[in-house]
């Protein structure tokens, strides 16, 4: 039985047993890691509001050789995040972004981008300034660290040429007038959506907040990239993860 | 069917029960073979009565033996004021307090983003129409679901709508349990009891 202390995110909750949790943390040191805290349900019980989801909390856990479920021992918090719970809207971005890394991570390979990631974005859907905006940075940023980053700026058919007006979730990328016959389930990218991606993708999480686009264009490219997503990670439900 | 065969499949039913795996049901399953024959037998017979004679209450979701249950028939109770609560369980742990006197509404689950509105969302439309039956005006909703973010997530669903009906909406108070120490509160418990705190009458 080894020893496990980080700083975590906790992603989601479950009811286990007749007093437990089935807890789903994304770590700093591990990557997304599961365990059952003992009792968390009962009302005077050691963690108290410290396993919601959201909570930024610093983890101390035993682990066993043949189970993959991790036994929590002690959880303090850091952040609680506590202002995400008091808005039905915050509630909402806030659980998608937390089901996004769950879905789109592999258990225990640790990856502190995606860790810094997701508590920042958390802390701007906090601070409510354009939660919208914020959710669909997430989900750019999000895609570039799993490894699924799409080609904005050159067709992605293998022309090599600029622009583009369709999007293919196949080839993962923007594809030229010549291309675009070659998926036919590729849709259409307006230049204003195109041009906000390119920005976006080129800046980091916190700067790419500088940008104003349009409703218009956050409508488009959220839904674009939660196609792409539900395309990447095979869900079957378009848009929910 | 075998005597194996009967008893692995008491076994295979024994093991739909919540929280009980193989070999907690093995252990079931031996102690009903070695009870009495009328004990067993009252066993089956509850499981049966409780699947043929109990009913959700058409008004309140609660369980009952009649269309409606005791507490939404009784005269005693204050038909203006409706507490809502997410199990039937947490209903009766109410009851055995013996402070509320008034009406209930028990959703059998939550309206969460995390739970993707299943469950308590047919119930909360049942809630609706209680709050806008003008013959029987409520004037209190008192929220009762779970001090945890699905409980909480309800709760503001529920509050955005019933609102518009102009009814008052109040939620139970949240901070630290009675008969602990502060010095072991977590800090999101402690900032929901200096919100909710109240002022002290000599």
């Amino acid at each position: 039985m080894s020893h496990l202390s980080t700083e975590a995110l906790v992603l989601s909750t479950l009811r286990l047993g007749e007093a437990d949790k089935l807890i789903t943390f994304f770590t700093l040191t591990r990557g997304k890691i599961a365990g059952v805290a003992k009792g968390a349900r009962r009302f005077k019980n050691r963690f108290g509001a410290a396993l919601e989801p959201f909570t930024q909390c610093h983890l101390v856990a035993f682990e066993k050789t043949q189970n993959k479920l991790v036994r929590i021992n002690q959880v303090d918090i850091l952040h609680s995040f506590q202002k995400l719970r008091d808005d039905w809207d915050t509630i909402e971005l806030g659980t998608q972004m937390a089901r996004l890394v769950l879905r789109m991570t592999p258990e225990e390979q640790p990856h502190p981008a995606i860790y810094h990631l997701l508590q920042e974005a958390l802390a701007f859907l906090e601070t409510g300034l354009d939660r919208s905006l914020s959710f669909i940075l997430f989900m750019v940023k999000l895609i570039e660290e799993c490894g699924f980053q799409p080609q904005w700026t050159i067709c992605s058919g293998g022309t090599g040429h600029g622009g583009g007006t369709t999007f293919s979730h196949r080839e993962g990328g923007i594809l030229c007038d010549r291309c675009a016959t070659r998926d036919a389930a590729s849709v259409g990218i307006s230049a204003d959506a195109l041009q906000f991606l390119q920005t976006v993708s080129a800046a980091d999480f916190r700067s790419g907040h500088s940008q104003s686009p349009s409703i218009l264009v956050k409508r488009e490219v959220e839904t674009l990239l939660r196609d792409y997503i539900t395309y990447m990670i095979g869900s079957k439900k378009r848009g929910r993860w | 069917m075998d005597h194996k065969g009967v008893f692995e499949a008491l076994i295979e039913q024994l093991m739909q029960l919540p929280g009980v795996g193989r070999k907690t049901a093995e252990r079931f399953a031996f102690f009903i073979l070695k009870m009495p024959s009328e004990s067993a037998k009252k066993i089956a017979t509850a499981i049966i009565d409780t699947k043929e004679k109990l009913f959700f209450c058409r008004v309140c979701n609660n369980m009952t033996e009649e269309e409606t249950c005791r507490i939404c028939q009784s005269s005693a109770r204050d038909h203006q004021k409706i507490l809502v609560v997410e199990e039937a369980n947490t209903l009766a742990a109410i009851e055995k307090s013996g402070e509320y006197k008034g009406l209930y509404h028990v959703l059998h689950g939550t309206c969460s983003p995390l739970t993707d509105h299943e469950g308590g969302n047919a119930a909360v439309k049942g809630l609706i129409e209680r709050v806008r039956n003008e013959s029987n005006p409520i004037l209190e909703v008192i929220l009762a679901t779970s001090p945890n973010i699905d409980g909480e997530a309800t709760a503001l669903y529920i509050t955005r709508l019933i609102k518009p009906f102009g009814v008052k909406v109040t939620r139970i108070a949240c901070g630290v349990p009675a008969g602990s120490d502060i010095e072991y509160a977590d800090e999101v418990t402690l900032v929901k009891s200096l919100e909710g705190r109240r002022e002290v009458y000599s």
